[in-house]
């Protein structure tokens, strides 16, 4: 299941307010590097020795969704004497 | 499954993991016994586990509270990417952190040291104490 949200709360003597990130935003933005590498990778197969040092760094592209789905449950939580700032991934 | 056990089992006359933590892998894989064996069916031991670090002010400072919590399947996954890092890039970062004097070889990263690496970061606990603040580490 991947991460759908980034949230992040920030609460001050000033002011509070929250906000979130829907995450498949995110995935929507990786759709198009990943099916142009993918298709990169297609033609680097075609000399698969000259190119296989730059196939490595591909498989970074291919893992990223991987990543950020592991990054589910992340939390960090800032207390401060003025504010308190929450970020976390649900 | 008896392949499993006797990894375990090396993996402690070896020295690499305490008895403890080896009774904990062996009733993990018992669990799992009549279920299809698998690279995950350990990882899964994993699942809801994070790792804690706690930056708490000591009396009479007014330092900032900090708390991180980081998924265990973060870093599984931040380790096994590392593994990907090609050969060549792999030397310069291996003499970089050696002449730091960190003797880790990303080389010998490998699912099975992956799981070496979570089953020890589970009895991991930290405590440091500063001027200021209190910082602990620990997994839960």
């Amino acid at each position: 299941m991947l991460p759908m949200i980034f949230w992040i709360k920030v609460r001050s003597t000033d002011a509070s307010f929250w906000f979130f990130i829907p995450l498949i935003l995110l995935y929507l933005l990786l759709i198009i590097p990943m099916i142009l590498c993918g298709i990169a990778y297609l033609f680097m197969l075609l000399a698969p020795e000259e190119t296989k040092q730059a196939r490595t760094y591909m498989m970074f592209v291919f893992k990223s969704p991987w990543l950020i789905s592991a990054a589910k449950g992340t939390e960090i939580t800032v207390h401060s004497n003025d504010a308190d700032v929450k970020m976390f991934i649900k | 499954m008896a392949e499993e056990k006797m990894r375990i089992l090396k993996m402690l006359s070896e020295g690499k993991i305490t008895p403890e933590e080896a009774e904990k892998l062996l009733n993990a894989v018992e669990t799992n016994e009549g279920e299809p064996v698998s690279g995950r069916s350990l990882s899964e031991s994993f699942e809801n586990k994070y790792l804690y670090v706690l930056i708490e002010p000591n009396e009479g400072k007014s330092a900032e509270r900090v708390s991180v919590k980081v998924p265990f399947a973060l870093m599984k996954a931040g380790l096994n990417i590392a593994g990907l890092i090609p050969k060549d890039a792999q030397d310069k970062i291996q003499s970089s952190m050696n002449e730091k004097g960190i003797n880790f070889d990303l080389g010998n990263i490998n699912p099975a040291n992956i799981q070496e690496i979570m089953t020890a970061l589970e009895e991991l606990t930290i405590d440091i104490e500063a001027d200021d603040s209190t910082i602990k580490v620990y997994c839960k």
